[in-house]
């Protein structure tokens, strides 16, 4: 069997390991237009922070180009697919400037990722406005210098992305940074509005975040600067300029024969299989099923792009026979020296997901009274609905690393579809000397009673 | 734009022969038919069987019988009161391949040449013939399909679309397109950030542009009809912010977030497309006296009220407060829609849509519309549209006519009897209250008449008025145009 896979992203790489490693005699091939493989986008961040220099940018991709060969993967890196012939299942690619050949396959898998960007309506009629991204190292460099010699940002999309590079310049109090956002607040596709407020009561004070903002104009300045005038009037000018939003799923060689979904994505089922049998698809380039969400959703996150890369692997080798499994949406990061966290949806979500929610948040402020002066605060907030009592969601912001891993506990419980009240009968380690006296996970489960419509003994008398 | 437009000349005979048997009442004979339509024996008959089959296929409880009797053949349609005739033209509608070209359009957003003449199995030339009328029919829009697109103003396309479906297809369709839980769970979210509630209807159209705006969440704009000026002034609309919101909410799921004017198209959708939902008030619950924060629309809707008022005498304190409330909400969006959408589409034959306004109401509306295109900068309306706008400013003139200071007084006198003189009495009111403010009474003679009515120019002299007119029996036509002409007269001298 002839597997070949277009597009050496995360999910391609995912594919073509989890094929050689089940099936190690199926003949997988791999072609990328690039001279690189699975390139982590955050790279740009610990450069910022001083992790990786600008030397080594290698260091931010997770295979080699031998460990790939190495697992038998027929590689052809700089190659690129020029034309699909389904009828005969065969790909045109052409190797840099080589002439072009034909490469046949029983199974195709797409795993060209996303790269472009759409045109923001603000930039039609300045085109040549320098718009700085960082998906893939040519870029990521680029930006990397010209971040570094700008005395002011400014910054498109206050989401995970945006805030993870401004967060880069926290130490760095002679920068300005602006966050422009179309919602009312930062990071809400996977926060609600309580969480996001606590952290922004960190933000150093060079950071300026823009909420509620759309804006008609983005030019060069005759300094040359950058200059954005929103829709009401204000005006934000920078050095220089990043697009943190989610680039274009990389779709246009199969746009006119498979199906797409309206947002460009390709129409898959479970079993990551397009509308055409014989091909799947992978990565950025598809949408997937949350958990407790009633449609699928796009999350371009690395996790989340093996995982369909392993589902399509499995289903070519042994048949549509593995779904997908919904994702928790589970994810954490470190901001203004905080740790967030976020499993399941939200509670601002949940409404249009059709459930009525309970919300139960804790706070705390002490670790344990013999440490009353440990810089200690956890804020937790956990949803559930209130019919079923089942756990939709949780986040969480800490300045306690270990606290973080709250989130990993709720992300198995959602996943099993486990009720609220099942906190109480979770086994759970307690040791004064490495955890906080309260144990969170009890107080939230006795919270939830509250909200349960069984009478007690004491009512009934 | 008219869908019967669409429909080929024996569709559209058919359908034209359906309108005339229902509307002759329980039945029509086949020579009555064939006089009023101007055809022969040979075309009626044909269409006649064809309906039948129609009929059978549509499955809508409804059946078009042909009998004869006394040597005459009567045909009639036979339904049960719940059957919507409409479904009947739909079905007519689904069979026209330019009605296919456009809801392929709509499903797919795009064509390639291959692929409508293969789904259509038509030739090329006939693909070239259906698009060039489709074309001359979207200029009313100013779109045009192009390379397989529709092409123009994004928020121009998206209006289409709508209109299309709202108008073309049976609302049990609708309802199976938007059965999607995440537009039905927007829309219940717009009822909550806007703290209001819709109605079926309401709910319905919401729905249907919310999943016009998905289908189209990608488009990259090209050209915006939404100027800076608008935007300033819709961005300070505490409104637009909570719409946004859910908008954003909406797409949440999406690869891309598409254009920001997106959240603008819906709330300049849900500020001009309720006139028919009375429950709604709530821009109102944002404070202001005119609903909408658009300068332009406040600024023309003043205009027309105080044009009404001034013409028909009426002090606008008159107005009860929830009177002013409505109107001031269905004048602001009808002018929201005049201002950002081209045209509507019906399923009506305008030959049937008549302009009914008296002279006088007529002699108002004509400068309010000439107002508006100055105003909105537009060179002219489309016919659809001016239908639409004169039976909303009638129904605003008409309703401010009770607050007139001035009343009509019309005295009725009938020499037969005290009774005849009441029926006249209420005919004449349900024939003119609805166009005229007026007090209508059986005469007597201590009082003095704008007009006397009467069915004898006899035994009058005892009764003190300004005019008089003279009945031949019941109120016919004739007498309701000389009635109507007087009545305008009599308007314009007084005020």
């Amino acid at each position: 069997m002839k597997i070949l896979i277009i597009g050496g992203s995360h999910a391609g790489i995912a594919v073509a390991k989890k094929v050689k490693s089940l099936s190690p005699k199926t003949n997988v091939t791999l072609i990328e237009a690039t001279d690189h493989l699975g390139f982590i986008s955050d790279t740009i961040n610990l450069m910022l922070q001083g992790l990786i220099s600008k030397d080594n940018i290698a260091e931010g991709e997770v295979y080699t180009i031998d460990d790939i060969r190495a697992a038998g993967v027929d590689l052809h890196l700089n190659t690129t697919a020029l034309e699909i012939d389904y009828k005969n299942k065969k790909v045109l690619i052409q190797e840099s400037t080589h002439s072009t050949e034909e490469l046949a396959y029983d199974y195709l898998v797409l795993a060209m990722g996303s790269s472009s960007f759409e045109k923001l309506d603000a930039i039609k009629e300045h085109p040549n406005v320098n718009l700085l991204t960082y998906k893939y190292p040519d870029e990521t460099l680029k930006t990397y210098e010209a971040l570094q010699s700008s005395q002011s940002i400014m910054i498109i999309g206050a989401g995970l992305i945006g805030l993870e590079l401004a967060n880069s310049f926290t130490t760095r109090p002679s920068q300005t940074i602006n966050l422009i956002e179309r919602a009312d607040y930062p990071l809400f596709r996977y926060f609600d509005k309580e969480i996001v407020e606590i952290l922004m009561r960190h933000i150093p004070k060079n950071f300026h975040i823009y909420t509620n903002q759309n804006f008609y104009e983005l030019e060069n300045t005759t300094d040359d600067k950058i200059r954005l005038v929103t829709w009401d009037d204000q005006k934000i000018t920078a050095d220089t300029c990043v697009l943190a939003l989610n680039p274009k799923p990389n779709t246009h060689i199969v746009e006119d024969h498979l199906d797409l979904n309206p947002d460009g994505t390709i129409k898959v089922n479970q079993y990551m299989q397009t509308s055409d049998p014989a091909i799947f698809a992978c990565g950025d380039l598809v949408r997937i099923p949350v958990i407790h969400d009633n449609e699928n959703s796009y999350l371009p996150l690395i996790g989340n792009a093996r995982k369909t890369g392993y589902i399509a692997a499995y289903n070519i080798l042994y048949g549509t026979s593995k779904s997908y499994p919904p994702s928790q949406r589970t994810l954490a990061t470190k901001l203004f020296d905080h740790y967030l966290g976020s499993t399941g949806i939200t509670a601002t979500e949940a409404s249009f997901s059709g459930y009525d929610v309970v919300e139960i948040n804790k706070e705390y402020h002490t670790y344990a009274k013999y440490e009353q002066e440990r810089d200690f605060h956890l804020y937790l907030k956990v949803i559930f609905d209130r019919k079923s009592r089942e756990l939709l969601g949780a986040q969480v912001i800490t300045n306690d690393r270990v606290q973080l891993d709250l989130i990993n506990i709720f992300s198995v419980m959602i996943y099993h579809h486990d009720l609220i009240d099942q906190l109480l009968e979770v086994d759970t380690f307690f040791s004064p000397e490495i955890n906080p006296t309260r144990n969170t996970l009890i107080d939230i489960g006795i919270e939830s009673l509250k909200y349960h419509n069984q009478t007690t003994h004491h009512d009934d008398l | 734009m008219n869908l019967f437009q669409l429909l080929n000349k024996n569709t559209a005979l058919e359908i034209d022969i359906v309108k005339v048997i229902l509307a002759a009442g329980p039945r029509i004979s086949k020579s009555q038919l064939r006089k009023t339509l101007n055809i022969s024996n040979f075309t009626l008959t044909g269409a006649l069987t064809h309906i039948q089959s129609v009929f059978d296929e549509v499955k809508i409880n409804a059946t078009l019988e042909i009998e004869d009797v006394d040597s005459v053949t009567y045909v009639r349609v036979k339904k049960e009161p719940t059957t919507d005739i409409f479904d009947f033209y739909y079905a007519y509608l689904a069979d026209s391949l330019e009605y296919q070209i456009l809801r392929y359009l709509f499903h797919k957003q795009s064509f390639t040449r291959i692929q409508l003449i293969q789904t259509l199995s038509i030739s090329e030339g006939s693909l070239y013939r259906y698009l060039n009328h489709l074309n001359e029919l979207l200029h009313e829009f100013n779109l045009a399909i192009k390379n397989g697109r529709i092409v123009g103003e994004e928020l121009q396309i998206n209006y289409f679309y709508f209109e299309l479906i709202w108008n073309s297809v049976p609302t049990n369709e609708i309802h199976a397109l938007i059965t999607n839980d995440r537009i039905q769970h927007t829309v219940t979210a717009l009822e909550s950030s806007l703290d209001t509630t819709f109605n079926d209807h309401t709910k319905m159209r919401a729905a249907l542009w919310l999943l016009i705006l998905q289908k189209r969440s990608t488009i990259e704009l090209t050209t915006n009809s939404v100027s800076k000026q608008l935007l300033k002034e819709i961005t300070r609309d505490p409104l637009f912010n909570q719409v946004q919101t859910v908008y954003l909410r909406f797409t949440i799921g999406n690869a891309q977030a598409g254009s920001s004017f997106k959240s603008v198209y819906l709330y300049l959708f849900l500020i001009s497309m309720f006139i028919f939902d009375t429950n709604n008030h709530f821009i109102f619950k944002l404070g202001g006296t005119w609903p909408t924060p658009l300068s332009q629309i406040k600024h023309t809707a003043q205009w027309i009220v105080e044009f009404v008022t001034d013409n028909l005498n009426v002090d606008l304190d008159d107005f009860p407060e929830n009177f002013t409330l409505r109107w001031y909400s269905v004048l602001t969006q009808l002018l929201t829609q005049i201002y950002f959408f081209q045209s509507n589409i019906t399923f009506i034959s305008t030959d049937n849509q008549c302009i009914t306004q008296t002279k006088y109401t007529k002699s108002l509306i004509e400068p309010i519309i000439k107002k508006v295109l100055t105003d909105f900068s537009k060179p002219t309306i489309s016919d659809t549209m001016k239908i639409y706008g004169y039976s909303i400013l009638e129904s605003f003139i008409e309703s401010s006519h009770k607050y007139a200071k001035h009343h009509l007084r019309i005295g009725i006198f009938a020499r037969k009897d005290y009774f005849s003189a009441l029926y006249l009495v209420e005919q004449f009111a349900s024939e003119f209250s609805g166009s005229f403010n007026l007090d209508i009474e059986i005469a007597t003679p201590t009082q003095k008449y704008d007009l006397l009515v009467t069915d004898s120019p006899l035994s009058v002299s005892r009764y003190h008025f300004a005019k008089q007119y003279v009945l031949a029996g019941r109120l016919n036509a004739l007498d309701r145009e000389m009635l109507a002409t007087i009545l305008n007269n009599i308007m314009e001298s007084v005020n």
